[in-house]
């Protein structure tokens, strides 16, 4: 309960802002970092549960909720969690081919058209925050928000690659 | 392979799998050296992000004194650049499917460039970054074909995933004997055994032989004695009886070494990463979070380092592994076994976050995420330091009181929750396989 209440204080004194190198900038005590957002729960607690980190990937603060921050802090909080979390959307698909160890998918997503590649056996996965995410060999994610609104064709696609 | 058809490979494998350029396009340079008076680009990368976060076509592009990126204007493209000089650090700040490259000036200037790519990109970007920082460091980095590097980062995570074009094929082989390193005795004794068996299969067509020469023609030519030629019959027959038990038992020897090489043994060290294809989702988001590129995930292992939780068939071990994973190293870090369920392993491994040696080994709200995501919890009755959870069905969806908030990371002895694994492999709770120290393990199965 004590380290609790030590933990809350601290992050009432944890102030971010955005300043002109474009970098997000953590506050405290006196403590000056420019930070990243690390997503502790990616699919779940995707607002939630924030880790700040450094240039060395040490954390410098973790924030447990917008709601700890003041108004300034938190919108630019909300900036750098719409960045780090940031993933193609999918819209529509439009060609799946299987080749030697890869699967080529051929999509429309709302950045843009994409063809990307999949191992044959990294398959489409749902998540808890819902959809289902895709994989690519290089590591990109494609999230399909809502695949019962996608297009008949592809779902057809879809639904051959999910459980 | 030569360079040059190496690189004619990786030319072939953009052209055919991706959407983007093989190479720099000829108006981008030339607008490029352009700018720049004639300079010859060294190195280049795609930015395939803009600020709005859509797919588009920018160039990272670097020559001897000067940084620039490339923007299609219309028709047109523009160079926005500065002096190589002039930067002092660089930053990236990695995402899920995004990292953003930053360039900076001198301390509270705007930034000098800052760049957003896929990660599709992230290899032709670190080559760039690469140079710069050594340059920081006050090294520099020969000179290298542009066209190549760039080929060559792009084509690479597809080119590993297709395993038959893989540039060198003997590295396949290579990785395969090093399996073999740890069975080295079984592996002895079984070549021994192959060896004797071979060896002494000569042996009775060479006994057949001797027994027709210089046993039973003589005997009826009249020239060896009648017992004297059944006793070296007799002794031909014995020894070949006997040739036949050495090889029973050196075949005995060979399969029960050779024929189960990997699927028995103790539990492999944690430094020799698991192969586990069924949580490639978990990797995928470990990797992302703990900033790791993508190294381990070409060659389909986990990462170890940095998770705070360890696979112990189908459970996630969170105290008894983890701490030997932390002490040494000498047990299993993660693995997940081909029979496991890929929909139980992925998003539970996926949420746990990196740790280092002084943080919780759970996050103190895991229990209620957990039970949020349909994972049962409960708790072993067998074991009174599970009071303070309540049983859950494996269908449970409330949320159960947290026993890691008892706990803290400054607690002597600091164990996380412990809770039972109510698989349907093992109904009656307790994790099937589990080492019989206190093992605390989360449910797996969704």
């Amino acid at each position: 309960m004590v380290r609790l209440s030590k933990d809350l204080e601290r992050q009432q004194q944890l102030k971010l802002d955005r300043r002109a190198d474009g970098q997000l900038w953590a506050s405290r005590a006196g403590e000056h970092c420019a930070v990243s957002v690390h997503r502790c729960f990616p699919w779940s607690e995707p607002g939630r549960y924030l880790s700040l980190r450094d240039s060395e990937n040490e954390e410098f603060a973790l924030v447990r909720g917008p709601d700890e921050l003041d108004p300034s802090s938190r919108d630019a909080l909300r900036d750098a969690i719409a960045e780090a979390g940031f993933v193609l959307q999918v819209e529509r698909i439009t060609k799946v081919e299987e080749e030697v160890e890869i699967r080529s998918w051929k999509v429309e997503t709302r950045q843009g058209p994409r063809s990307f590649q999949t191992r044959l056996d990294d398959w489409p996965m749902d998540v808890p925050g819902g959809g289902i995410v895709i994989r690519d060999v290089a590591g990109d994610l494609y999230h399909v928000a809502e695949p019962e609104k996608l297009d008949r064709r592809s779902r057809t696609w879809l639904w051959a690659f999910v459980d | 392979m030569s360079e040059q058809n190496q690189h004619t490979i990786d030319r072939q494998i953009i052209e055919r799998y991706t959407d983007q350029p093989a190479r720099m396009p000829a108006e981008v340079r030339s607008a490029v050296e352009d700018a720049w008076g004639g300079r010859a680009v060294q190195l280049y990368a795609l930015s395939d992000l803009d600020a709005g976060m859509r797919l588009t076509d920018s160039w990272l592009v670097l020559c001897e004194d000067r940084v620039g990126i490339a923007k299609r204007v219309g028709q047109a493209w523009r160079v926005d650049d500065f002096e190589r000089r002039r930067l002092v650090d660089t930053r990236e700040a990695p995402g899920l499917s995004r990292s953003t490259l930053t360039l900076l000036g001198p301390v509270d200037e705007p930034a000098l460039l800052l760049i957003r790519y896929t990660h599709r990109q992230q290899r032709s970007v670190e080559n760039v970054r690469f140079v710069l920082q050594q340059e920081l460091e006050g090294r520099s980095v020969p000179s290298v074909d542009a066209d190549s590097q760039y080929a060559a980062s792009v084509a690479a995570p597809i080119r590993e995933a297709q395993a038959l074009v893989a540039a060198n094929q003997a590295a396949v082989l290579i990785r395969l004997m090093g399996y073999l390193g740890r069975y080295k005795r079984q592996l002895v004794a079984g070549f021994v055994a192959a060896t004797l068996i071979t060896a002494v299969s000569l042996v009775p067509p060479f006994l057949a032989g001797c027994l027709i020469d210089s046993v039973v023609r003589p005997v009826q030519d009249g020239t060896l004695s009648v017992e004297r030629g059944t006793y070296l019959a007799r002794l031909a027959v014995g020894t070949i009886a006997l040739v036949f038990l050495i090889r029973q038992a050196s075949a005995l020897v060979r399969l029960r070494y050779m024929s189960v090489l990997g699927g028995v043994g103790r539990a492999r060290p944690a430094h020799r990463a698991l192969r586990t294809p069924a949580a490639a989702f978990a990797r995928l988001l470990l990797e992302g979070e703990n900033r790791k590129s993508d190294h381990a995930g070409e060659l389909g292992y986990i990462p170890t380092l940095g998770f705070s939780g360890v696979r112990d068939h189908r459970c996630v071990a969170v105290c008894g592994d983890a701490d030997r994973t932390e002490h040494g190293a000498l047990e299993p870090g993660l693995g997940a076994g081909l029979g496991d369920g890929r929909a139980g392993a992925r998003f539970l491994l996926g949420d746990l976050q990196a740790r280092r040696a002084h943080e919780p080994v759970l996050h103190t709200r895991l229990a209620e995420v957990v039970a949020r995501n349909r994972r049962a919890l409960g708790y072993d009755p067998g074991d009174t330091r599970g009071e303070g959870l309540q049983p859950g069905g494996t269908r449970d969806k409330t949320p159960t009181k947290s026993c890691c908030r008892s706990q803290t990371a400054s607690t002597p002895g600091y164990t996380a929750c412990r809770w039972s694994c109510r698989s349907a492999r093992n109904p009656a709770g307790g994790c099937p396989g589990a080492r019989p120290k206190n093992q605390e393990a989360l449910q797996w199965s969704a």
